[in-house]
């Protein structure tokens, strides 16, 4: 019996592995950030006290430092913050005196909301152009997808997003300003502007929301779609080498099964692509809510350093790259589905 | 002087073992070992006998699981554990590699060997250098204008023929050659092989010349060495060895030379 | 990346396409250097300060004011143009900086992670925290790290620098990882070279290789940051005629229909960007052919020591 557990354990260990790293890293990662923003050069208690335009005396001082969380000894910060971070507790805004973390959790839906649509976007145009550039022998087609692909992390999609407004509302006016995602206050139920508007029924207004969305969506298709491109490019071109492809070929497999396998294949490498850039997506809807006028994480982070919001600049970044890190989890353990051999226990017996 | 410390290098039961567990690999089984200067001792075996491990150790480019290993009677570990003395010893041993990679690759030949010169025998002038670097290049039928090369800029032979050079201007009192010839045409090998016993025989020093093959330990060295799966099967005299082979292995060994020499003989 | 030693036998492959090798590499400096040329140049380039206002606010485009004037009537053409400068600065003492950062943080790591001891734990660690510092999105770390220093140009510095550091750190501990295997470190110890010695003359030197190509990389991505930082209203300070903060400030503009404000240094960061870009990807392919036309230059000062 206990054999079976055993071999049930080690056939499942690398998801369990995997699963059981995330609160490691996330844990890790916090003790860095602590210590990273205090080694940072300068004060932000002088800054802060500085911005106040109050008679700046000790008292004052002691008083906002307290605040922030930065009296006593380093350690004893770093005890009290490991405490806090054990209970889900990361302090409190000064700005507006709500926990941090329910301040971001409740502006993160709307950021992941945009950019879950942007990746999926970039998803599909992706497979699209892919399906493109195999299926189509045209050398001048093939020409221009990998002049398209190129573009890859080169252009911020802000200033795409520019170009789409000047084209589509400025001349062409088909779009509305982007100001917002609709008139008057969304509903909140999960968070997640779209879903809550298909929840509450509040169909004129996600009619409103999906026509916001056209342009920065758009906007990151166009930019992101180049990442995965490449990618999938590099994939398809090593595949269409590989023998199993030249033997279906020659097999006479019917087409479809053919480019389905052959991108079945491919996938596996754009997949991890999206982990990595998971973060940079992140980056780049902050922009673009700043540019469209979303509230976002982004709003939250600028109004932060406007008011030299410590606490909440230090829970913004640990619970950004917590995201950050669960994207990468979910890449990870797609991946190591996929693709047995890139789970751990694989390679350590092969070695 | 006490016995242990006329010899060069003692070795006492040293061993080597790579890995652990299941992984494991015992590279060269304890092994005792004299070595004076003035004594050439071929070693052979095949490939992945244990030769390099065992020279390798000889320099400290290995650390032996078990043994000791002594230079004049002071025990490796303690050579190498202070800055003069590592260079000490380094004055004392040299060892040229197998491989031909053994210069960087951004390095010119000059600049690569007049290292050991200024570092290990504090040679300062350049003119002095130079000439030392060229009466070893003369020796070794280097020509000067290879110096100003780089490694990718050479043949493999006179890689090989600059890395005994790099060992050589040391003037060691021993020198380790780890299949020196091996990479070399058949045409350069001899005279390689007469310049190092030329400069061994001049310069009185003590050779361990390695090899994987008889003719070229034979011809150059007065003792021998066989090993076989890191285990040292026979050592001796050449004559002795050559003549009257102990362990099936040598036997073995001589014979498949024996044959293929009298099918050279009936070709010729 | 583990291609560096054939780097050299391809320089001997490519070197007798001598006349059309060299106009290429040549190219693919062309839009690099044409950035850093504005740069350079603007006080020369530019019509008008570009931090007065010259003009009534808000004119278009026309022939003396090509790019139209701002809400406060500075002329967008020369506001434009010292933004290629600010740009620049930015990316080359950020490039520089993380450069020689992420080589030496690079080299240690890569030397000192194997080894038992104080020296191996801080490798490691040292490795450890650069993987976690890479997941940080680059326009957040920007964001939190102004928002603790207080934003100024040193803020930014220190910001940008954190974020693309990393790459070189990386890249650098690879190729050492690579080099210390190399033989020839174990016969540099055996002509008595020390490992410090032997650290800094054999296994950096074969290492930069990688973070050097990088360099066009990071100073492009300097360039996007910066850009981002600004345009979220935390890059540098008002006045100053940076890119992104003069696409945020022309936003208002752009919604009334006024497309010029924002337009135009948005389009200077995409073709500041693409140029870069170009140039970063083009450089190191050319990198061997002009190794191997330096050394045809020089080949006569190594001999002469010789
Ligand atoms: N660094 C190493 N790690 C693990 N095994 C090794 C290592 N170096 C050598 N070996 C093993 O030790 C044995 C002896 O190798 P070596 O001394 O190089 O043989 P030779 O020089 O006689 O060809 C071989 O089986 C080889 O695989
Ligand atoms: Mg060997």
């Amino acid at each position: 019996m206990r054999t079976t557990i055993r071999d049930r354990y080690r056939a499942n260990r690398w998801w369990i592995l995997r699963l059981v790293r995330l609160p490691v890293d996330i844990f890790v990662f916090a003790t860095i950030a602590f210590f990273l923003i205090r080694l940072l050069p300068g004060d932000p208690v002088a800054v802060a006290v500085a911005s106040r335009n109050e008679a700046v005396t000790p008292e004052t001082v002691a008083a906002v430092r307290a605040q922030m969380g930065l009296d006593g000894s380093i350690w004893e910060q770093l005890l009290h913050f490991w405490g806090g971070l054990f209970r889900g507790n990361l302090g409190d805004s000064l700005q507006t005196s709500i926990p941090v973390v329910t301040e971001v959790f409740s502006r993160l839906p709307s950021t992941l909301e945009l950019i879950l649509l942007g990746l999926l976007g970039a998803f599909v145009a992706c497979l699209v152009l892919g399906f493109v550039y195999v299926r189509f022998a045209n050398p001048l087609l093939r020409r221009a997808v990998r002049f398209y692909s190129s573009f890859a992390t080169t252009v911020p999609v802000f200033v795409v997003a520019i170009f789409l407004i000047v084209l589509f509302y400025v001349v062409l006016a088909w779009l509305p300003a982007p100001l917002g995602r609709a008139a008057g206050t969304l509903p909140v139920v999960t968070g997640f502007p779209i879903l809550d508007e298909i929840i509450t029924g509040s169909w004129s207004m996600l009619g409103e929301t999906l026509v916001a969305y056209i342009m920065p969506v758009a906007a990151m298709v166009i930019t992101y779609t180049p990442n995965l491109l490449t990618q999938l490019i590099g994939g398809l071109d090593r595949e269409l080498e590989q023998t199993t492809t030249r033997f279906q070929v020659a097999a006479g497999a019917p087409r479809r099964w053919i480019f389905v396998s052959l991108f079945r294949r491919s996938l596996p490498s754009v997949i991890v692509v999206f982990g990595l850039f998971f973060g940079s997506l992140i980056g780049g809807a902050v922009t673009i809510e700043s540019l469209f006028g979303f509230g976002g994480i982004g709003q939250l982070g600028v109004r932060s350093v406007q008011t030299v919001d410590f606490p909440a600049l230090q829970g913004f970044l640990i619970i950004v790259v917590t995201v950050c890190l669960i994207a990468m989890l979910v890449v990870d353990l797609i991946n190591m589905a996929l693709d047995p051999r890139r789970r751990p226990g694989i390679e350590e017996a092969s070695r | 002087m006490s016995d242990a410390e006329q010899f060069i290098l003692t070795l006492d039961g040293v061993g080597k073992e790579y890995g652990r567990g299941r992984h494991r690999v015992t590279a060269v089984q304890p092994l005792d070992l004299r070595v004076d200067a003035d004594v050439e001792l071929g070693v052979i075996g095949e490939s992945g006998s244990g030769k390099s491990t065992l020279a390798r150790m000889m320099v400290g480019l290995e650390t032996p699981s078990s043994g000791t290993i002594a230079c004049n009677g002071r025990p490796l570990r303690e050579w190498l554990s202070t800055r003069a003395s590592r260079l000490e010893y380094r004055r004392r041993v040299q060892y040229v590699a197998q491989d031909t990679t053994s210069f960087d690759p951004r390095q010119t030949f000059y600049d690569a060997v007049s290292v050991p010169l200024r570092l290990l025998r504090g040679v300062r002038s350049e003119r002095e250098i130079r000439s030392r670097l060229d009466a070893i290049a003369d020796e070794l039928s280097l020509d000067p204008a290879l110096y100003s090369r780089q490694p990718h800029q050479v043949s493999g032979g006179q890689r090989q023929r600059f890395a005994l050079a790099r060992s050589l201007v040391v003037e060691p009192q021993l020198l380790i050659c780890d299949e020196v010839v091996s990479a070399l045409d058949v045409s350069v090998q001899g005279a390689v092989l007469n310049l190092i016993k030329r400069h061994v025989a001049e310069h009185h020093m003590g050779l361990i010349f390695v090899a994987h093959g008889l003719p070229a330990v034979t011809f150059i060295s007065s003792n021998l060495m066989v090993m076989r799966q890191g285990e040292v099967v026979e050592r001796g005299t050449v004559a002795d060895v050559v003549t009257r082979p102990r362990h099936p292995y040598t036997q073995e060994l001589l014979a498949a030379y024996a044959s293929s020499s009298q099918k050279e003989g009936g070709r010729q | 990346m583990s291609a560096q030693f054939p780097d050299q036998t391809a320089a001997l492959a490519v070197a007798p396409r001598r006349t059309g090798g060299t106009i290429r590499a040549v190219f693919a400096f062309v839009p690099l250097a044409l950035v850093v040329a504005i740069a350079v140049l603007a006080p020369v380039i530019a019509p008008y300060d570009p931090v007065t206002s010259v003009a009534a606010s808000r004119l278009p485009p026309s022939p003396e004011h090509w790019f139209g004037t701002d809400a406060v009537g500075m002329d967008i053409l020369s506001r434009t143009i010292y933004g290629a400068r600010i740009a620049v600065q930015f990316g080359v003492i950020v490039a520089v900086l993380s450069t020689i950062g992420g080589v030496l943080i690079g080299t240690f790591i890569g030397l000192s992670e194997s080894s038992s001891g104080v020296l191996g734990l801080l490798g490691r660690g040292l490795n450890q925290i650069s993987s976690y510092l890479l997941a940080i999105p680059d326009v957040i770390l920007g964001i939190v790290v102004v928002g603790i220093m207080g934003s100024s140009d040193f803020a930014l510095t220190v910001a940008i620098t954190l974020c693309l550091v990393q790459a070189p750190v990386k890249l650098t501990r690879v190729e050492v990882l690579r080099v210390r295997r190399e033989s020839y470190l174990e016969s540099a110890k055996l002509a008595g070279e020390s490992s410090f010695r032997a650290a800094l003359v054999h296994v950096m030197p074969n290492s930069i290789g990688p973070a050097m190509r990088n360099m066009p990389l990071i100073f492009g991505n300097c360039v996007i940051i910066l850009a981002s930082l600004g345009f979220i209203g935390i890059g540098v300070k008002a006045p100053t005629p940076e890119w992104g903060y003069m696409i945020s400030s022309g936003l208002s503009s752009l919604v009334l229909g006024r497309w010029w404000p924002a337009v135009f240094p948005a389009a200077a960061v995409l073709l500041s960007v693409l140029a870069i870009a170009y140039s970063s990807r083009a450089i190191p392919r050319m990198w061997p052919l002009l190794a191997v036309r330096v050394k045809r230059w020089n080949p006569i000062g190594r001999k002469a020591r010789a």
